[in-house]
């Protein structure tokens, strides 16, 4: 399943090409109880581009990454990755299908090493007996831990630093890396920038530059408009569980976007899109 | 899952990473050994407590504690301990705690003089029935844990009772001597000639590992720190398994149960460093969310780790039927659990989960060893033990504490 580093370069399709998007979202819908989170919520996320996700708490922006990272199944509405419909019943089959999310502080098992972080659960091991004596190929992990690293450029005292000893951003950026990992073909970023100082936050904004480069369909769930104008291409509004706006950003302003953070005016006709 | 060759990723293949000039070898996994202030301040204290342990009841018994024969005696006679705390490190590394491991080896201890004794069994099929019997109560106690959720403080308090109730049930107050030659044996020392041997033959392992390790590092182009320390460090394990080869053998010989406990230890390095199943028992205490998500059976290893602290008591009880040739109702129980606790934390072991290695057992069975003989020696009050085993588990357990409080400038837990 794993693909080695999988940070080749994904196709040449550059941002807006006429290709199908990697993943299309189609009218979700999801309800806990009688209350009903997601009134029919579409969107999709090209290669190459980085979409953000913008909403006030309680907009919906969690439980719809939830429905496409496979943590929660939608009510109603489709997945389509590739062209082919999906039906997540755990995070692993979305992981398996390409898609991939980074939750904060969710990630990372601070009393490991990064090499044993960015591997974990998918070690490489040298086969001495099948099945009963296959231990580790730590020499192997390192040294594709540090090809990661170098072509995500991301600059850490060592490969076999404990993850505690890293910065909030080292730290993002390696729960990142180990995301990218397995050649995805989406990667969710929840409040990447979150309790991230400036000269952290730059790194790690960098980082999904890298990401976009590469081809990868970035999703960016945040609150931060620095962030959003630093970084997106575009970005979708949520309120009140549905879509209000799905902007291209080189097109409007900050306070277009917050305007339609609060509602403070519509922007398209909610449940049409 | 393998390490499937997957071509290069061409143009992108950038230079490495930089890596620090003053870089040391690593424990793989568990992040790299630097002689830090911060590294020596951890363990320092503790091999400077030891020297001072020793010098102090070398002069409080007139000069009996340090030599050839006290030494031998007292690591014939506590090598059961760390053995026992083998099984402690796991769980303690899972973030758990095991509180029925003392009557858990009493009942070993019972069961072996049952089976041997009075059931007339071999040494052979006794010792085995024991041991899996021990391993299976673990494994029982391991299920409520991890798939009933079960806090393991509670159930193991149960099996406490539960264990100590049938123990003691068996004996019926009295006590089984045991008779059987080869249980009888586990207490012996190897011969010189045989323990040179092996010490040789480990020593020789030891170094054709700890090379073709480092050229296997260097021929992928990785860091392995300097060559000097490289070969000063290798000299020094050497220097020291030949040492103690030499002093035990001074004597009457390795013990058979010391020798069995660095067999064992080497074992659970092995697995703990070298196998999947180690590190994931690792980031299953370092972060359980994280583990699960990274597609690991966290429950799984939940359970079996209470399974092999079953199995390490199961040996532990033969081990003392061997030493005593008896098994009574004070042959083990809660002050054997309070005292691999300490071993585990004086080496060095967290009791919040993810820290410490399997090594930790050799350091901090050498000290509580020490502590035992010493106090034996100057025929101190058993009352006073307690006292001063107590309080060596909590100042154990306050350098821990302390020590993470200021470590925690870096890390975020």
């Amino acid at each position: 399943m794993m693909q080695g580093v999988g940070l080749q370069e994904r196709s040449s399709t550059a941002a807006g090409a006429e290709v199908a998007p990697p993943l299309q979202a189609k009218g979700i819908v999801k309800n806990f109880g009688a209350v009903q989170v997601l009134r029919g919520v579409s969107f999709e996320a090209g290669a190459g581009q980085v979409t953000a996700l913008l909403g006030d708490n309680g907009a919906g922006k969690s439980t719809l990454i939830k429905c496409i990272a496979g943590t929660h199944i939608p009510d109603g509405g489709q997945i389509v990755l590739d062209g082919r419909v999906q039906r997540f019943r755990t995070p692993s089959d979305a992981t398996h299908a390409g898609i991939e999310t980074v939750y904060q502080d969710l990630a990372l098992c601070d009393n490991l090493d990064v090499v044993a972080n960015l591997f974990l659960g998918h070690e490489f091991v040298k086969t001495r007996i099948p099945g009963v004596l296959m231990p580790l190929n730590e020499v192997e992990m390192e040294r594709r831990t540090k090809e990661a690293l170098a072509v995500l450029r991301i600059n850490i005292p060592s490969a076999r630093s404990l993850v505690a000893q890293l910065s909030g951003g080292q730290r993002q950026s390696i729960a990142v890396a180990k995301a990218v990992l397995g050649s995805p073909k989406v990667v969710i970023l929840d409040e990447p920038t979150a309790a991230l100082g400036v000269a952290q936050t730059r790194q790690v904004l960098d980082l999904i530059l890298r990401l976009r480069e590469r081809g990868l369909a970035v999703i960016v769930v945040t609150h931060n408009m620095h962030d959003v104008f630093e970084v997106a291409d575009r970005a979708m509004v949520m309120r009140l569980g549905q879509r209000v706006a799905m902007f291209t950003i080189k097109d409007v302003t900050p306070e277009d976007v917050v305007a339609a953070i609060t509602g403070a005016r519509s922007f398209e006709s909610p449940g049409l899109a | 899952m393998s390490s499937t060759k997957v071509p290069a990723t061409g143009t992108e293949m950038a230079p490495s990473v930089a890596e620090p000039a003053t870089a040391v070898p690593a424990i793989p996994g568990l992040g790299r050994i630097r002689l830090s202030r911060a590294a020596l301040l951890s363990t320092l204290p503790i091999y400077i407590g030891l020297i001072a342990i020793w010098i102090y009841f070398d002069t409080q018994t007139a000069g009996k504690f340090i030599g050839a024969r006290n030494l031998s005696e007292m690591l014939q006679e506590y090598s059961y301990k760390p053995v026992l705390a083998l099984g402690v490190v796991l769980v303690l590394v899972l973030g758990e705690i095991d509180l029925s491991l003392g009557y858990l080896t009493l009942l070993s201890v019972t069961l072996t003089g049952q089976f041997s004794q009075i059931s007339h069994w071999a040494a052979a099929p006794a010792i085995i029935a024991a041991v899996g019997i021990c391993t299976l109560l673990g494994l029982a106690q391991g299920a409520l844990i991890a798939w009933v959720r079960m806090p393991a403080f509670v159930v193991t308090l149960g099996g406490f009772l539960i264990f100590e109730g049938i123990a003691y049930h068996i004996v019926g107050g009295g006590t089984i001597n045991v008779f059987d030659p080869f249980i009888g044996n586990l207490n012996n020392f190897i011969p010189p000639n045989v323990g040179w041997g092996l010490t040789i033959a480990a020593a020789a392992v030891l170094v054709l590992y700890r090379v073709a390790a480092r050229r296997n590092r260097l021929a992928a182009g990785l860091a392995a720190g300097p060559a000097a320390g490289f070969i000063v460090s290798t000299a020094l394990i050497v220097a020291a398994l030949l040492g103690a080869t030499a002093l035990l053998n001074s004597y009457r010989g390795v013990p058979l149960a010391t020798m069995l406990l660095v067999a064992l230890t080497v074992v659970f390095w092995f697995v703990t460093i070298r196998l999947r199943y180690g590190r994931y028992i690792y980031s299953v205490g370092g972060n359980q969310e994280a583990s699960r998500r990274a597609g690991i059976n966290t429950t799984a290893i939940r359970w079996s780790v209470f399974g092999i602290s079953g199995l390490m008591a199961g040996i532990a009880g033969v081990l003392l039927v061997g030493q005593t040739q008896a098994a009574s109702t004070t042959t083990a129980g809660p002050d054997l659990l309070l005292d691999v606790i300490s071993i585990a934390v004086i080496g060095g072991v967290s009791l919040t989960g993810g820290k410490g290695s399997v090594w930790a057992v050799l350091l901090g069975g050498l000290v509580i060893a020490s502590v035992d003989s010493g106090l034996n020696l100057m025929t101190v009050d058993p009352n006073y033990v307690y006292v001063i085993k107590g309080s060596i588990l909590l100042l154990a357990i306050l350098i821990d504490v302390v020590g993470k409080r200021q470590g925690g400038a870096s890390g975020r837990r």
